[in-house]
């Protein structure tokens, strides 16, 4: 076992036992990586915040059912997705949008991404601008793409954290990932065909 | 095992991000140097990949002393908001399934007890009753089953017996020719 994930066990047989601030420490341990994760569901500086905050509550109230068979960071990247979906619900935004569900579409009718190809970011571009590109175009992807791209792109998980955060196996994480950026590419040439490399 | 372009393009994305067990990578690798097709498809792949840089600085910064709130909150029984949605849940997609479950038996139930009681209805209801039963050459028009409906009354009239009062005669028995 790793020493920060040992420590983290420590931290939470410390929490269960009533010890608040081993519990406020795991928190400032994750506090910084919740608030880059949950920016990709909302802009929104206090709609962030309040969803890291719900994320921590319920992950103290859930503290019992973690299993320690994936990390404590995997966990609780799995509460504080639910708590973004959750909370764009119960603001009437529907981050899912069951037409465009990858799970019911016909993998075999796109073997290959093939295309149009893109360019990468011009290295004279200014980084802000590249990610404020990248944030609209993500913005503009149905959720289930969206979030297994920030997993792997923005948290570098394994494709073996992020089947553990989704609840889906590799092999979906596989095909997802494959089709989330066929979704970005077409959504990037779509909104940005400067970037075109034809 | 050879791959052809159809296993082999999914499988880019899997080899760039790491993934790919060294028996699959090797068939893969194999494939790229063949095939230029493939080759372009990785090389774009890489420059998709590009535009995913991590900002350097935290764009959003938790504020001072946020760990200590959320702890005491915590520890003062707050649980934050009720669960709605959730993706990846297994127990919120149990209980989705229980309800759907639920919903489709009550309609089940409500289709079975109005089918029971339209039985019970046409069972207890009075059929036609007639000697003969004829529907092979209706009548054409109006006229037509008038006289007919004539005929009908005037047979029943003589059925009675002959010194019967005429007001025991059909009403239209009379006065109104065959």
């Amino acid at each position: 076992m790793q020493p920060a994930l040992k420590e983290d066990v420590s931290l939470v047989a410390e929490a269960l036992a009533g010890n608040q601030l081993s519990f406020q420490l795991l928190v400032e341990r994750y506090q910084d990586r919740m608030f880059g994760l949950v920016r990709h569901y909302t802009r929104n500086p206090v709609e962030i915040e309040d969803i890291v905050q719900d994320a921590f509550l319920k992950a103290f109230t859930r503290l019992t059912s973690f299993q320690q068979q994936s990390s404590f960071y995997t966990w609780l990247c799995r509460i504080a997705i639910n708590t973004a979906l959750d909370f764009h619900k119960r603001h009437g935004r529907n981050p899912v949008t069951a037409m465009e569900d990858p799970e019911l579409a016909q993998a075999a009718d796109r073997p290959g991404r093939g295309g149009p190809s893109v360019q990468a970011p011009d290295a004279r571009m200014e980084r802000a601008e590249m990610q404020r590109i990248t944030q609209e175009v993500l913005a503009e992807l149905p959720e289930i793409f969206r979030t297994v791209l920030v997993l792997r792109e923005f948290e570098d998980m394994a494709y073996q954290d992020m089947a553990d955060v989704l609840g889906i196996s590799i092999g979906t994480v596989e095909s997802r990932l494959f089709r989330a950026r066929a979704r970005f590419k077409e959504k990037l040439l779509q909104l940005h065909p400067e970037f075109g490399g034809d | 095992m050879n791959f052809n372009c159809q296993d082999a393009l999914p499988l880019v994305d899997s080899y760039l991000d790491g993934e790919l067990t060294e028996v699959r990578a090797s068939l893969l690798r194999k494939h790229l140097l063949d095939c230029s097709a493939c080759r372009t498809g990785a090389q774009d792949s890489k420059a998709l990949s590009r535009w995913f840089a991590k900002p350097k600085e935290l764009e959003f910064a938790p504020p001072a002393g946020f760990s200590a709130r959320v702890a005491r909150r915590a520890f003062a029984g707050d649980v934050g908001r009720p669960d709605g949605l959730t993706v990846g849940s297994a127990e919120a997609n149990h209980e989705e399934r229980g309800r759907l479950l639920q919903f489709v038996l009550t309609i089940t139930a409500a289709a079975a007890a109005i089918m029971l009681v339209s039985a019970v209805a046409l069972r207890d209801q009075r059929l036609p009753n007639a000697d003969r039963l004829d529907a092979a050459n209706p009548p054409a028009t109006a006229e037509q089953v008038l006289l007919q409906l004539d005929k009908l009354n005037l047979s029943e009239g003589k059925a009675l017996t002959p010194g019967a009062p005429a007001s025991e005669l059909p009403a239209n028995a009379a006065g109104r020719k065959p």
